[in-house]
Parts: C-alpha cells; sequence; structure tokens
C-alpha cells in the first residue's frame, strides 16, 4: 500500500497536467476563433457563475434528471434479471438473443419519430426513450457476468450444501456485482445521453434549452451548458464507481 | 469438426427461429388491434420495405446516408486506435488524457449539436464531423482499457526471447490487440450509425432521416418502422461483416467475436 | 478393518467430449473404514479427482451408488461431509473469517456463532490476523489453510481432500502435511485424500489404494504399518524408502500395461 501512493500522486499531477493543457488549448483558440465560434475559457468561466444563478438552468437540468432517474430505473430493473436469465439458462438466451442484439444495434435518436407517434411528447415519451437507450446495455453487462461465473464457486457452494436461493445470493450475487456496477454505470451514460437528445428534439427541459442557446451571439453559454453535462455525467458514473468500490471491497481490490 | 459446427448451429438456430416467430406474431396481432397510424403491423412494414426497395428509393437512401456514415467513421477510427492504443500501453499518455476522455465519454454527443451547427453548417461536413464526435469516445474507451489488460505474460514472454520494440509489436502486441481492436470497431460501428440517422434529424433532413419525418409528419407508421427496420437491418449486417472479418483476421481463435 | 463409513459401490462414469465418450472410471467400489485415513494414490488425469467429486455428490455417477453409513447418498452432498479443493475455490469475494462461516451460514447458523467458531478454526490453521483479509491477499498455503478451515468449520464425519497441498511449493507442503496431521491427530475424521505423491501418501495414510492411468483401476491396496503419531523421522524409516519404492513400482507396472 505505501509504495502505491506516489504513484497515485503523480497519477494525479499527470491527469491536472493534462486538464490545464486542454484549458490553455482552449484559451488560446477561443481567443483567436472569437466568441461568437468558440468563446475562451475565461469568458466562459464568467458565464458559467451567471448561469448557475439565475435561477432556471439548474432546477431544468434537476427536473430533467429526476424525469430520467424513472427510465433508468425501469431499465436497471428489467435489465438484470433479464440479464442473469439469459447467462444462466440456454432456452432464454436463445430466445431473447435476437431481440438483444437488434435493438442494441437500433439508434436511440431513430426511434424517437415513432415514439412521438406512440406517446405524444410528455413524459412517458421520454420515459420510453431513457428506458429503450438504457435498459439493452444494463442486459449485455449482466449477460457478460453472469455467464462467466466460474464453476468452481458454484461447486464449493454445492459441496457445502447451500441450495438454489443461497447459491444465488452468496455466490451469482456477489459474482456479478462488479458487472452490476459497470452495468448500472454504462446504462447511466446512455439513459443521460438519451435524455438529452430527446430533450433537444422535441424543445423542452435542459435539452430544449441547450439547443435554443446555440441561436444565441456568443458560444459562451452553450459551452456552459455541455460543461454542466460533463459535470453531471462525470460525477454520476464516478459515483456509482465509488459506491460498487464501498460495497464490495474485493472488486476495487481486484481491479487495483 | 465441421459437421459438428454445422450441427450445433442448427441447434441454435431453431429456437431463436422461434422466438423471432413468437415475436412478429404478437407485434402483427398488436398492430390489426390499435390504429396502423400508431403501429403498423410487420405484414405492413414488410410490403413497405419491399415496395421502396423495388423502386430503388430505400437502397438509394441508404447508400446516401452511408456517405457521411462511412466518412465519420473512417476518420474516428484512423483517431481513436491509436490514442486508446497508446492510452491502454503508455501511462503518462493515460495520465495526460483520462479526464479529458471522461469528460467527452460522459457529454452526451448530441448536445455538441448547436457547436458544430456553427462550425460546420447543416449539411455534409456538419454530418460527418458528429459521427466522428459521437464513434471516438467510445472506441477510445474500448481500445485503452483493451490495451491495458494485455496480458503481461506475453509480451514478458516476448521480451525475454530478446525481441526489440518493433518486434514486440508486431509479434506479441498487434495479435493480442486484434480481439479488442474488432470491439472497438464493433462499438464504433453501432455509434457510427446511430449519428448517421441522429445527424439527419437533427441538422437538415436529407436522406433517411428526412424519410423518417415524412412518414412521422403524416402518421404514417408503416413507413416510419419500413426505415427503422432498414436500419437496424444495416447495423445488424455491419456486426456480422465484422465479425467475419474478425474470424477471418485471427484463425488461431475459436469462436471469436461474443465478446 | 473398522466399521465401514462410507462406501463406493460399482461406479462408472463416462465424460461426453468432441471425439466421442471419454470412460474415466469403470465399475469401482471402494470401502473407507470409520476414522480412517484413506490415501488415493494415481497419475496424473486417471480419475481421482472424478471419483472424489462423486463421493461428495458433486458429480452423478453413470451408475453405481455412495454409500454413506448404510444410507445412499450418491449425487448429494452435505450429510457430514466436507470437502478441501485442489485448487482452494475461496470465494473471492468473501473476507477470510466469511470463506470460513460459509457451511455454517447456508446451514442457517446464527452469525454471531459461526464467527465464533470460524475465529477458532482460523486460529488452530495458524492464520488469527487474517480475519479480515480477502483471498488474493494471501499466498497459496495461507489460501489452502482457507480452505481446510472452511472445511473443518461444518465440523464433518467425513474430510474429502482433492490434492489440497497439489499447487504448493515442497516446503509449505511439507509444513501443511504436519498440521493436518497434528489437527487429524486431535480430532479422528474419517479422510478421502487423493495425491500423486508416493511420499505424501505414505506419510500421511493409513491405509492407500494405487489406481492405474486412466480408465482407473485398483492396482494395489497396502496397509500403512508406520506408528504414529509421525514426524520428520517416519520419512527416513527404512521400511518408508522400501515402500516408497515398492509403489513406484506398481505405478512403473500399471503404467506399461497401458493400451
Ligand atoms: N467435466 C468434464 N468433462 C469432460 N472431461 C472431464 C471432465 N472432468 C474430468 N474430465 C476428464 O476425466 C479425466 C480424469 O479427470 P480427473 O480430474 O478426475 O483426473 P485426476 O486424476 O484428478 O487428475 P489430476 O491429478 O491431474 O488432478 C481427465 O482426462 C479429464 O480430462
Ligand atoms: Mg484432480
Amino acid at each position: 500500500m505505501a509504495e502505491s501512493s506516489p504513484f497515485r500522486s503523480a497519477g494525479r499531477l499527470g491527469s491536472l497536467a493534462g486538464i490545464a493543457i486542454a484549458l490553455v488549448v482552449w484559451e488560446v483558440a477561443g481567443r483567436a476563433a472569437g466568441s461568437a465560434r468558440f468563446a475562451p475559457f475565461s469568458e466562459v468561466a464568467r458565464e458559467f457563475l451567471t448561469v448557475l444563478g439565475d435561477g432556471l438552468t439548474l432546477p431544468a437540468l434537476g427536473s430533467s434528471l429526476l424525469q430520467m432517474l424513472v427510465g433508468y430505473g425501469a431499465g436497471l430493473a428489467v435489465g438484470v434479471p433479464l440479464g442473469v436469465l439469459m447467462g444462466r439458462q440456454a432456452w432464454a438466451d436463445r430466445a431473447f438473443q435476437p431481440w438483444v442484439s437488434m435493438m442494441v444495434v437500433t439508434s436511440t435518436a431513430a426511434l424517437v419519430p415513432l415514439l412521438i407517434v406512440l406517446f405524444g411528447t410528455g413524459f412517458w415519451f421520454r420515459t420510453a426513450v431513457v428506458f429503450l437507450a438504457t435498459v439493452w446495455y444494463v442486459v449485455i453487462t449482466t449477460y457478460q457476468g453472469a455467464r462467466g461465473i466460474d464453476p468452481r464457486y458454484l461447486g464449493a457452494a454445492r459441496s457445502f450444501g447451500a441450495g438454489g436461493w443461497q447459491t444465488f445470493r452468496m455466490v451469482h450475487l456477489p459474482a456479478l456485482f462488479p458487472y452490476l456496477i459497470t452495468g448500472a454505470s454504462v446504462g447511466l451514460v446512455h439513459a443521460i445521453r438519451a435524455m438529452v437528445m430527446a430533450e433537444m428534439y422535441v424543445l423542452i427541459g435542459f435539452g430544449g434549452r441547450l439547443q435554443q442557446t446555440g441561436l444565441s451571439i456568443s458560444t459562451a453559454p452553450l459551452l456552459c451548458y455541455l460543461l454542466l453535462l460533463m459535470l453531471v455525467g462525470v460525477v454520476a458514473t464516478g459515483g456509482l464507481r465509488w459506491i460498487g468500490g464501498r460495497l464490495a471491497p474485493w472488486y476495487e481490490e481486484a481491479r487495483a | 469438426m465441421p459437421g459438428r459446427y454445422g450441427k450445433v448451429r442448427l441447434e441454435s438456430w431453431g429456437p431463436q427461429a422461434l422466438s423471432v416467430a413468437v415475436g412478429l406474431t404478437v407485434w402483427e396481432i398488436a398492430g390489426r388491434l390499435v390504429s396502423a397510424a400508431i403501429l403498423a403491423p410487420p405484414s405492413r412494414v414488410l410490403a413497405r420495405m419491399a415496395a421502396m426497395t423495388a423502386s430503388g428509393e430505400l437502397p438509394a437512401l441508404l447508400a446516401a446516408s452511408s456517405l457521411h456514415m462511412l466518412a465519420g467513421f473512417g476518420l474516428a477510427v484512423l483517431v481513436a486506435v491509436p490514442i486508446g492504443f497508446l492510452m491502454g500501453r503508455v501511462p503518462w499518455v493515460s495520465r495526460l488524457l483520462d479526464p479529458l476522455v471522461t469528460a467527452f465519454y460522459s457529454l452526451p454527443t448530441v448536445a455538441l449539436v448547436p457547436l458544430i451547427v456553427i462550425w460546420f453548417g447543416l449539411f455534409y461536413a456538419a454530418r460527418v464531423a458528429l459521427v466522428f464526435c459521437m464513434a471516438v469516445p467510445d472506441m477510445i474507451v474500448v481500445m485503452a482499457a483493451g490495451a491495458r489488460d494485455i496480458d503481461q505474460r506475453l509480451v514478458d514472454a516476448g521480451r525475454s526471447l530478446g525481441a526489440g520494440w518493433m518486434q514486440q509489436f508486431r509479434t506479441v502486441l498487434l495479435p493480442a490487440s486484434l480481439p479488442f481492436v474488432f470491439t472497438a470497431l464493433r462499438v464504433g460501428a453501432v455509434r457510427a450509425i446511430n449519428a448517421m440517422i441522429t445527424a439527419e434529424l437533427f441538422f437538415a433532413a436529407v436522406n433517411l432521416g428526412a424519410s423518417m419525418k415524412k412518414a412521422a409528419s403524416a402518421f404514417d407508421s408503416a413507413g416510419l418502422l419500413a426505415v427503422l427496420a432498414t436500419l437496424c437491418l444495416a447495423g445488424l449486417a455491419v456486426q456480422e461483416l465484422l465479425r467475419l472479418l474478425e474470424t477471418w483476421a485471427s484463425p488461431w481463435r475459436q469462436g471469436v467475436g461474443n465478446g | 478393518m473398522p466399521e465401514v463409513k462410507l462406501a463406493v459401490r460399482n461406479v462408472s462414469k463416462a465424460f461426453r467430449t468432441p471425439t466421442g465418450s471419454l470412460p474415466v472410471l469403470v465399475d469401482q467400489s471402494l470401502n473407507v473404514g470409520d476414522r480412517e485415513f484413506l490415501a488415493l494414490l494415481g497419475p496424473s488425469g486417471c480419475g481421482k479427482s472424478t471419483l472424489l467429486r462423486i463421493i461428495d455428490g458433486l458429480v452423478q455417477p453413470d451408475s453405481g451408488e455412495v454409500i454413506q453409513d448404510g444410507r445412499n447418498v450418491t449425487g448429494r452432498t452435505g450429510f457430514g461431509k466436507a470437502m478441501v479443493f485442489q485448487t482452494f475455490d475461496l470465494f473471492p469475494w468473501r473476507t477470510v473469517l466469511d470463506n470460513v462461516a460459509f457451511g455454517l451460514e447456508v446451514r442457517g447458523v446464527d452469525r454471531k456463532t459461526r464467527h465464533e467458531r470460524a475465529r477458532r478454526l482460523i486460529e488452530q490453521v495458524g492464520l488469527a490476523g487474517f480475519e479480515r483479509s480477502f483471498p488474493r491477499q494471501l499466498s497459496g498455503g495461507m489460501q489452502q489453510r482457507v480452505g481446510i478451515a472452511r472445511a473443518l468449520a461444518v465440523d464433518p464425519d467425513i474430510l474429502l481432500m482433492d490434492e489440497p497441498f497439489g499447487a504448493l511449493d515442497v516446503m509449505t507442503r511439507e509444513v501443511l502435511q504436519d498440521e493436518l496431521l497434528g489437527i487429524w491427530q486431535q480430532d479422528r475424521k474419517t479422510v478421502v485424500f487423493v495425491t500423486h505423491g508416493v511420499e505424501e501418501a505414505l506419510y500421511l495414510a493409513d491405509r492407500v489404494v494405487i489406481y492405474s492411468p486412466r480408465p482407473a483401476r485398483v492396482c494395489a491396496d497396502l496397509t500403512v504399518p508406520f506408528p504414529r503419531p509421525r514426524s520428520e523421522e517416519t520419512r527416513w524409516l527404512p521400511a518408508f524408502a522400501e515402500m516408497r519404492r515398492e509403489i513406484g513400482e506398481i505405478l512403473k507396472q500399471a503404467g506399461k500395461g497401458r493400451p
């Protein structure tokens, strides 16, 4: 442990250097291009404070994210059991595999016009888009985890007389755990993507604001919105990873 | 061996075909129960696809859409594969670029649409740019993870047998990379096709996107689903093509392409 | 011979492989006395693990039965049997303490009681202080100590050990052999110990059954006469060397008889 800390801090320094270089490039490019085309970082940073304080943007983002959680939650609730079933039962694998492969390659954007015809542009529309963007990635990740459970652990559990439910709780679930975390965070990335896309398409919520900001004279507010979205994504997936590491120390160990 | 393989294929195709048949039947019944404007049954969608194919409309639209998809995807491969590989193998590159890649991976790429409009306008260049931006982060993430996980024992074995830098790359790193390069290509292809239609819906509506928009505003769900099914089939075909390519490129592995 | 604790009757097992059926056990029978330490000795791949897994109930034989205390337990795990595995097979997501407590948890023993018992066993195998560690933080020898403690925790009548020290270095192996003998001396259980080490079998067991290469067939059934408690000196007895040579001869003959 002691010898890994200098590497850790070197890693952090390197990352900071990466961010610093990117910001400098941004600033220089921004000044060269002019704020109508690409506002420099300094201007965006100032604008960021105004946007945070305007009392409209953050609430819009918050309510969009809350609505997204419904579709995302449904995606997890359907995707995890389906993935486990497909990973452990050959019949389920065969029955669902064609549909899953079809849906994974189908772009969510292309579903939007159809979903509008089906659901209108309200709550159900957004929930459906997010659900359809999330669920297949959760299924695939869980499926891979469930298929890869080492039969030796199942044998050891059986040797000690563990029954079906016990084996599921004490072997399948913990063995799946890393995949569940990965599936949840990949699913979340796709959920955020889908939410923004759907809102931009029908011009509502945070995505709608973002789309309309593109029409203003300076790109600074637009870039603020992009920064905000980046932050949300990084914090959300990072948070999921952190919770995963907390709940399952062996998993962090295995990745270290 | 080949005979056995054929048998396994048959055994496993039966249930899959059955599953597709059952799904289509359910859809057919549902489609006939509700209004055709909302959900056309598969029989009508198929008929529409056949008509659109016969008139040459669908192939022409697909070909036109593929133009910017292929251009953007090609550029994305040229950028993402080397960068991702370097991030996986060279620690300081990874440290430097990791925060940026994480940020762009977490940023929904459609959100770049307004910026792309400002820079590239509404037509071909904008579409290529969106495909590129949508495919690159996902491909880098896959490439970097794969390159990082190359079995160090293989690299060490190569080194201890006296392979130089270039030899190591050619004899160990390159073959060890093939599986995840193809994974990156498959992931990138899904994203690129996704971006292809997104671009046509969000910038000036052209090709397949225009056809979808027209069908949607006319409440012609058969037309909508026909385009959607075409996109889905095109996606599956590209995946299958990449899988064949991978099997051909790595004959020493069996049953590749499920990862 | 003392009362029969465990009997294997006319067990056969063949595995299906791509190239056809592979007979591993053909009509094998075996009696194990109560509190007897029995070693099964045979060349690698002859079917020892398969036989032991059939005894444990993990593998269903094609025919024949396993009788324990007069009861037919074929294909059923539990019933006072516990297994120590060749590759340790500890659960990577459980701490040492929870690995050892696993069998008790399965039986519904409450948390406090099972942890208390697990702690005692961890101490007995010399791992006090490592209760909170995860398996991958331990050396191979330590991991197998956990494996032994996990099996002993359920206080089994019959301890099944599948080459438990096969994956360890010679020094660790000899230390663990002595520890196992020490534990067994205190609380004699019926032990079936699979190994391909002649010396290990002689040093540990009351009786050694020697198997031919696959399909396994009994070549010899020898009583080991050395007095207990055994120690390093046992290995230097002239009779020990003599028996080792004799068994080596038997194994060589069996190997020649191979088709
Ligand atoms: N599940 C299985 N499917 C197919 N073949 C198997 C299976 N389990 C074992 N075998 C085959 O049965 C034979 C005996 O295996 P087994 O594991 O019992 O050998 P062993 O005597 O324990 O060998 P070792 O000393 O190397 O552990 C081997 O040839 C093995 O390949
Ligand atoms: Mg074995």
